[in-house]
């Protein structure tokens, strides 16, 4: 796990959240956290700092529940095929 | 007329093993809701609740709620899902405003309750919808789990007998000024309503229908009970995210999706998968709360060229007024439709006389589905109902055969994401910054979600602040879909003669 990806994940979704030391392993839209609006936000911001490719088929809270969900998929995404 | 929990029941007895609720991997039946429901009805009744009282539920989609929901009802209280998108003022509000002295919890809403309640604490009984939920001692003094109270022994349970016009629920929602109010709900009106709905939606056992919004929205209790009165399939879908759904409704098999235009907004666009895709079970769709962009709905047809289209059009004062049979989407482009079987419908002037066909005035409801008010509100419910006519305050016209054309908003009110928002509400948000002078909310067009919420501010002379300033307060303070996405600063706001903002200016 990149702790780059963590630390710059942790904190972009902390000041889309307005809140400071979320767990980055709890669901963030089932606890209000976030909501689905705030999804197209991460995922310009993914696409930018992390110059990847969020398709259709990735939209998923599997990959985006929780700041640990977006590490785990930022990390294989960045990985060389 | 049996009220909707006697429904479950009588669904119950005949197929106690057909699929009644899924949520994720979790699926119950008939059988298991209702002897749950009869369980938590029994358990209220031993602390006391039942008729006059009013049982919260803060939570999210799952199974628990479905239950929670039936078994308040069927110890005769009345229940008010609150809109689990609110946070601290709202929560309050609504606690206050109805008395709720006994909440259902899901885990996930946990940390806000009690983030709501403060120092304080919450006094009354927390049922615990989540297994796992530790919750602290300081905040909540009396905890119970649904799991045991459904899981202990059968308690003896003496049906109560509710009568008609006993209040079922509260529904909150957003009006043009001010808090939240409560509009109340009948035993009747849920029942003439699931009857009315099943009806035009031509609803069977074999249906699966799918439920994305809260149930502290009416046209999700709409399903809940359509689905029970015909014994069909209620798919509870926790993720709104666009492919999560796209999931389900293969998956599951979905037959009949219900959901506002802001939802098809959002599986329409760019980076959806939902386009991708064939839904050859999709029997019907029906879309309510605001006006469905004709193009969504030109797209919507061509990827689902099988799929009935429902357009209605209601309030929750009068839970559904009109829909459109999917016959006539080609012949009455833009129309709302015909009145539901039992309910009046008019346009009158100012004067109150109805208005010619062609001509916009006020849509007003009377019939079928009209709630008695306001809950503690005497002056607003006269106001607003007079001799059993709903005054909507929505604008719109008829056709000469009678069909609607709903044409906005007369007071201000926005309606955002398929919310109605009290430009009120975030206007007096906003002017909680210091740099702040004034402040107006408007709704305008928006190309994906159908509303916009813009806020245009006049700053005090000298003071800073930008857009992300304005927006940033509001999203601490406000649900998120009254949040501005738009912020514009201007030396001074438009006034009507009397001093008051002119909204209508500001378009």
């Amino acid at each position: 796990m990149s702790v780059n990806v963590q630390d710059q994940m942790q904190e972009y979704v902390e000041e889309l959240a307005k809140q400071d030391n979320i767990d980055p392993s709890v669901n963030l839209f089932e606890t209000g956290l976030l909501t689905s609006v705030h999804v197209l936000d991460l995922i310009a911001y993914i696409e930018e700092r992390f110059g990847i490719v969020v398709s259709p088929d990735d939209l998923s809270i599997e990959n985006f529940g929780s700041i640990d969900a977006m590490v785990t998929f930022v990390d294989k995404a960045m990985q060389p095929v | 007329m049996l009220p909707v929990h006697e429904l479950l029941c009588r669904t119950a007895t005949d197929s106690p093993d057909r699929e009644a609720v899924v949520c994720g991997d979790n699926r119950v039946s008939f059988g298991t809701v209702d002897e749950a429901a009869t369980a938590l009805a029994a358990f209220l009744a031993s602390r006391g609740i039942g008729q006059g009282d009013r049982v919260g539920i803060f939570a999210t989609k799952s199974v628990a709620e479905v239950i929670a929901i039936y078994g308040i009802l069927r110890a005769g209280a009345a229940f008010v899902h609150i809109n689990p998108q609110y946070r601290d003022v709202h929560l309050r509000h609504v606690i206050a405003d109805c008395g709720i002295k006994t909440l259902f919890l899901d885990g996930s809403r946990a940390r806000i309750f009690a983030g709501a309640c403060g120092e304080a604490g919450f006094s009354g009984l927390v049922v615990s919808l989540s297994d796992e939920m530790a919750l602290n001692r300081k905040t909540f003094c009396d905890v119970t789990h649904l799991r045991d109270i459904v899981g202990s022994p059968r308690q003896q349970f003496r049906p109560v007998d509710v009568g008609p016009d006993d209040l079922a629920a509260i529904i909150y929602t957003s009006g043009s000024t001010g808090m939240p109010k409560g509009i109340m709900v009948t035993h009747r009106i849920f029942h003439d309503a699931t009857v009315a709905s099943a009806e035009v939606l031509h609803n069977v056992s074999a249906d699966r229908i799918i439920s994305v919004t809260p149930f502290s929205f009416d046209g999700a209790l709409s399903q809940l009970f359509t689905a029970t009165l015909v014994g069909a399939t209620l798919v509870q879908q926790r993720s709104s995210f666009p492919k999560d759904i796209v999931d389900t409704l293969l998956k599951e098999r979905i037959s009949g999706f219900h959901a506002v235009p802001s939802l098809w907004g959002v599986l329409l666009q760019e980076r959806s998968p939902f386009p991708q895709y064939r839904y050859p079970h999709l029997r019907y769709v029906s879309i309510i709360g605001e006006v469905l962009p004709a193009k969504h709905l030109a797209r919507l047809r061509r990827l689902l060229a099988t799929t009935q289209f429902y357009l209605m059009y209601g309030t929750t004062e009068a839970f559904r007024s009109t829909y459109l049979p999917p016959a006539d989407l080609d012949r009455k482009p833009g129309s709302a439709g015909i009145p539901f079987p039992g309910v009046n419908l008019k346009v009158v002037d100012d004067a109150g006389n109805q208005c010619p066909p062609g001509e916009t005035g006020m849509i007003v409801h009377s019939g079928a589905f009209v709630s008695p008010g306001y809950w503690s509100d005497p002056e607003r419910t006269a106001s607003t109902f007079v001799n059993g006519w709903l005054h909507t305050g929505d604008q719109g016209r008829m056709d000469e055969e009678g069909y609607l054309y709903y044409a906005g908003r007369r007071d201000g009110l926005i309606k955002a994401q398929g919310f109605r928002v009290s430009p009120e509400e975030v206007e007096t948000c906003i002017h909680q910054l210091d740099a702040v002078a004034e402040a107006a909310v408007i709704g305008v067009p928006a190309e994906e979600i159908g509303t916009a919420v813009k806020a245009i501010v006049v700053l005090q002379g000298g003071a800073n602040a930008t857009a992300k300033d304005v927006i940033n307060h509001c999203r601490r303070e406000l649900p998120h879909y009254m949040v501005p996405s738009i912020v514009e600063f201007r030396p001074a706001l438009p006034k009507t003669n009397g001093h008051k903002i002119n909204r209508a200016a500001l378009v």
